[in-house]
């Protein structure tokens, strides 16, 4: 009688059940598996087979057949080990019967019959209990992940003679606690604090705007004008992540086997550095079994692109779809993956390509034509990507750090968060967040002015040049910084503002 | 004029990427424009012509030349001859007034014009002065003559447009081949106001010997020439000579002896051109008093907070972030201040993050 265990397949960010079934005849030894494995499946024939004798345990010489089922599925990677010794053993009689009824079982092998943690558990128990499994029989090494879901049952092995055990009923497992939540949403204070930077005020408040919106900012400056540090602290701003964002940002984590042993729950929103080399399946992700790219890594953090003109163009546009759509989408033979990309992203260039133009400190040695094309590496589409032009001025190491003496990041974050839950509740019913996805109807209804202000700002338009797409962005803007003074509607301080974050000026 | 012969005009034009002005008054002074290609073999054995220019004239590129008319029919470009109605007489002072004028956009070649012009690697000070008197000479009724290059000519033109005025921008090249390609924006600008003004036919590329020549022009044109930065060789220079020659006022704009940028302006304030700190200074002297410099209307009002910030940059251009750190005010009002002057127009944004009051 065939032996049948119940595992997962991971696709993108959906998991789909996966039966195990084993059979063992009589007939020429072999050890045969079907149902579209890959590479990593075939090879567990060879840790199977050496775990289960390693563990004290018969491994039969028959015909032995294991089916993956959907049959038409691809299978990817080494979680199919233990479901396929589990029913390997009982397809032999080594097991008498699975005592456990609906129990999900991964994880992989090693020779001496040790249980190895997985990429992706916690995706797959989440959809998992969502299609009404509750019991989950897992390496201990990640358990953490599982136990992170509301109403599981988690039972850890780290070998295989304790999996056995347990099913046996020889062995009693308590299910594993999840650590209190509370106790994650504590954490200890950031490391890096805009405190720490003295100077760069107008920087530091166009970053607070640019957060209390998400907005995309990027920034213009020389090298050492304090790009990266500026960018860096973004996060230590942003409104701490709630239970459900942590978990999304943990999932993604979790399928490209980031997440630590210790901490199963990623607390802080990520912050991503892709270097400009990077290719374009790193950034928006991709493979034959598609894995989440940058944009994901940085789901719900920020995505800080240095050097922006440098990276491929190609990189570029790319993110251009997933910025509008806040989830990438990468489409296979095999299907679509998708995985979530709400980013707020923070770009950083040098005005020229050597990085000195109009640096009062050093002479910049580019033609006009160099700087020209410098600056068309980045399309037109891609530049209204960014809401915040930001010039940041040359300053010396000194006057960048010196003794501080700069606002907290605490303070600041206080104000964004306060903002973030006015837009957040004035948006609920329309399935936005933040007043960066302002667009259209909703645009000329949240920014609606009054006449003094619409005045202003076609008076402005006109002696300004500002093209559609800019007034927008303003209105945009003001928005964000009429919500950071906690005003419903915009007034003409708040568009005046928000008009210095054009950053129009041409530097040729 | 036929079809026929409109288009043999046109082609004439194209021998001024070969020859130059002078050698081409020297054909029509022997030949009527009609006549030229079929007396091309004579033409070529008298005058000893350049290869490139015999070639032109023994094969013209027909189909070339019939876009070229097809395309100024469409744009609106008009090729004015000299000696038509409507050539500026003005050019006649020169030795080698050129034979045609490609015109495109409003207006014509009429009026009181000044030369403004400057290096293309200007400092924040010559910015800054460009866009002050320029906006003050331009309210006053001048013309702007300029020439479309990077650095100040640009800030020249889009001061006068910002003043609605008109301005008049003088190329090297032909009108498809705008020069520099940044600019080509601010040329679609000058022609909804202000004239584009080419000796070369549209598809004629930028030669490093068209902008003297071009040069000659900008002080043709122009009543008197401003030289606001120059460096110590600056092609500016030469416009100042070119006008020094036809007896056109020179003006120049001094500037700290320590800026390599004022190098050429004082040198010309050495060799006597007058010396210009404010837009009256150019009105006398070109006897224009009469002319006065009609104040911005409306005169905006300011409140006590922009007056101060507007002290505050009365003596030189800042950096935002000194202005900032000088302000009594957080950045974010600083910043809707800031806002709230350029909108008023007097103050302006400067590459780099700088501001500057006009």
């Amino acid at each position: 009688m065939p032996g049948k265990v119940t595992s997962y397949v991971l696709d993108g960010l959906s998991a789909i059940p996966a039966e195990v079934e084993v059979d063992a005849s009589s007939g020429l030894p072999s050890f045969t598996i079907v149902g579209l494995p890959d590479a990593a499946v075939q090879e567990s024939r060879q840790r199977v087979r050496a775990a289960v004798h390693n563990s004290g345990y018969d491994f039969p010489l028959c015909r032995i057949t294991v089916n993956l089922a959907p049959a038409d599925l691809r299978k990817e990677g080494p979680l199919f080990d233990l479901p396929i010794a589990l029913s390997l053993l009982l397809a032999t009689g080594q097991i008498d019967s699975l005592c456990q009824d609906g129990l999900v079982v991964l994880g992989e092998l090693s020779l001496s019959g040790e249980v190895k943690t997985v990429r992706g558990i916690l995706p797959i128990v989440r959809r998992a209990r969502g299609a009404g499994y509750q019991r989950f029989l897992l390496p201990a090494e990640g358990a953490m992940e599982a136990a992170l879901v509301q109403g599981t049952s988690v039972f850890p092995v780290s070998t295989l003679r304790q999996a056995v055990d347990f099913l046996r009923g020889d062995l009693v497992i308590p299910p594993l606690e999840a650590p209190d939540w509370t106790a994650y949403g504590q954490e200890p204070s950031q490391v890096i604090d805009f405190a720490e930077i003295r100077g760069q005020e107008t920087a530091k408040r166009a970053l607070e705007v640019a957060v209390a919106g998400n907005h995309h900012l990027i920034m213009v400056g020389s090298p050492g004008a304090g790009k990266t540090m500026l960018a860096r602290r973004v996060v230590t701003v942003m409104p701490p992540m709630t239970f459900e964002e942590a978990l999304e940002v943990s999932e993604v984590y979790s399928i490209c086997g980031l997440l630590s042993k210790e901490k199963a729950l990623l607390t802080s929103r990520p912050f991503r550095a892709p270097h400009h080399t990077t290719s374009y399946a790193g950034m928006v992700g991709g493979g034959s079994n598609p894995v989440p790219g940058e944009l994901s890594l940085a789901h719900h953090g920020v995505l800080f692109l240095d050097e922006f003109p440098e990276f491929r163009r190609d990189v570029l546009e790319a993110l251009r779809q997933p910025l509008e759509d806040g989830r990438v989408q990468i489409t296979r033979v095999h299907g679509t993956a998708v995985f979530p990309a709400q980013v707020m992203m923070v770009a950083a260039m040098n005005p020229c390509p050597c990085g000195f133009r109009l640096d009062p400190r050093r002479e910049c040695r580019c033609g006009a034509g160099e700087v020209r094309r410098y600056w068309n590496q980045v399309s037109g589409p891609i530049w209204d990507r960014f809401d915040i032009h930001l010039q940041v001025p040359p300053l010396s190491l000194e006057e960048l750090t010196g003794d501080g003496g700069g606002e907290p990041s605490a303070a600041i974050a206080g104000r964004v968060a306060r903002c973030r839950a006015l837009e957040a509740e004035r948006y609920a019913p329309f399935g936005i967040r933040t007043n960066a996805q302002l667009g259209g109807k909703l645009l000329r209804r949240f920014c609606a002015l009054d006449s003094s202000e619409q005045a202003f700002l076609r008076q402005a338009a006109d002696r300004l040049l500002l093209t559609a797409r800019s007034f927008d962005r303003t209105l945009k803007l003001a928005r964000t910084i009429a919500d950071l003074d906690s005003q419903e509607r915009i007034r003409l301080v708040h568009l005046a503002e928000a008009l210095q974050y054009r950053g129009a000026v041409d530097w040729i | 004029m036929d079809l026929e012969e409109e288009k043999t005009k046109f082609a004439v034009t194209f021998l001024a990427a070969y020859l130059s002005a002078k050698r081409i008054q020297d054909i029509l002074v022997r030949s009527d424009p009609a006549m030229v290609f079929s007396r091309a073999k004579q033409l070529i054995g008298e005058l000893a012509l350049p290869e490139a220019a015999s070639q032109w004239l023994r094969e013209p590129d027909w189909k070339k030349v019939e876009e070229t008319v097809s395309w100024c029919r469409a744009q609106g470009v008009r090729l004015l001859w000299r000696g038509e109605a409507g050539y500026p007489l003005c050019l006649e002072h020169l030795s080698d007034p050129p034979s045609w004028l490609y015109l495109w956009g409003k207006g014509t070649l009429e009026g009181a014009a000044l030369a403004v012009v400057g290096t293309r690697q200007p400092s924040l000070y010559g910015r800054q002065v460009t866009a002050r008197l320029v906006g003050d000479l331009t309210r006053a009724g001048l013309i702007i003559v300029s020439g479309l290059a990077r650095g100040l000519d640009a800030e020249a033109h889009r001061a006068t447009l910002e003043n609605s005025g008109r301005t008049w921008a003088i190329l090297g090249s032909g009108f498809q081949r705008l020069y520099p390609p940044e600019n080509v924006g601010l040329a679609r600008r000058v022609l909804s106001s202000g004239l584009l003004v080419s000796e070369y036919p549209p598809p004629i590329e930028p030669a490093p010997w068209h902008f003297p020549a071009r040069n000659r022009l900008i002080a043709a044109l122009s009543l008197g020439v401003l030289v606001v930065e120059a460096g110590e060789r600056s092609g500016t220079l030469l416009t100042a000579d070119f006008a020094l020659d036809l007896g056109i006022e020179v003006f120049a704009v001094p500037g700290p002896i320590t800026s390599p940028q004022s190098v050429g302006c004082h040198r010309l304030l050495k060799q006597g051109a007058k010396l210009v700190e404010k837009a009256e200074d150019v009105l006398e002297e070109l006897r224009l008093e009469l002319l006065s410099i009609a104040p911005q209307i409306p005169q905006p009002a300011l409140s006590a907070e922009e007056e101060q910030l507007q002290q505050l940059l009365a003596a030189a251009p800042l950096s935002l972030e000194e202005i900032v750190s000088r302000c009594p005010w957080p950045a974010s009002k600083t910043l809707a201040l800031l806002s709230m002057l350029e909108v008023k127009g007097l103050v302006r944004a400067l590459p780099g993050s700088n501001y500057a009051i006009l």
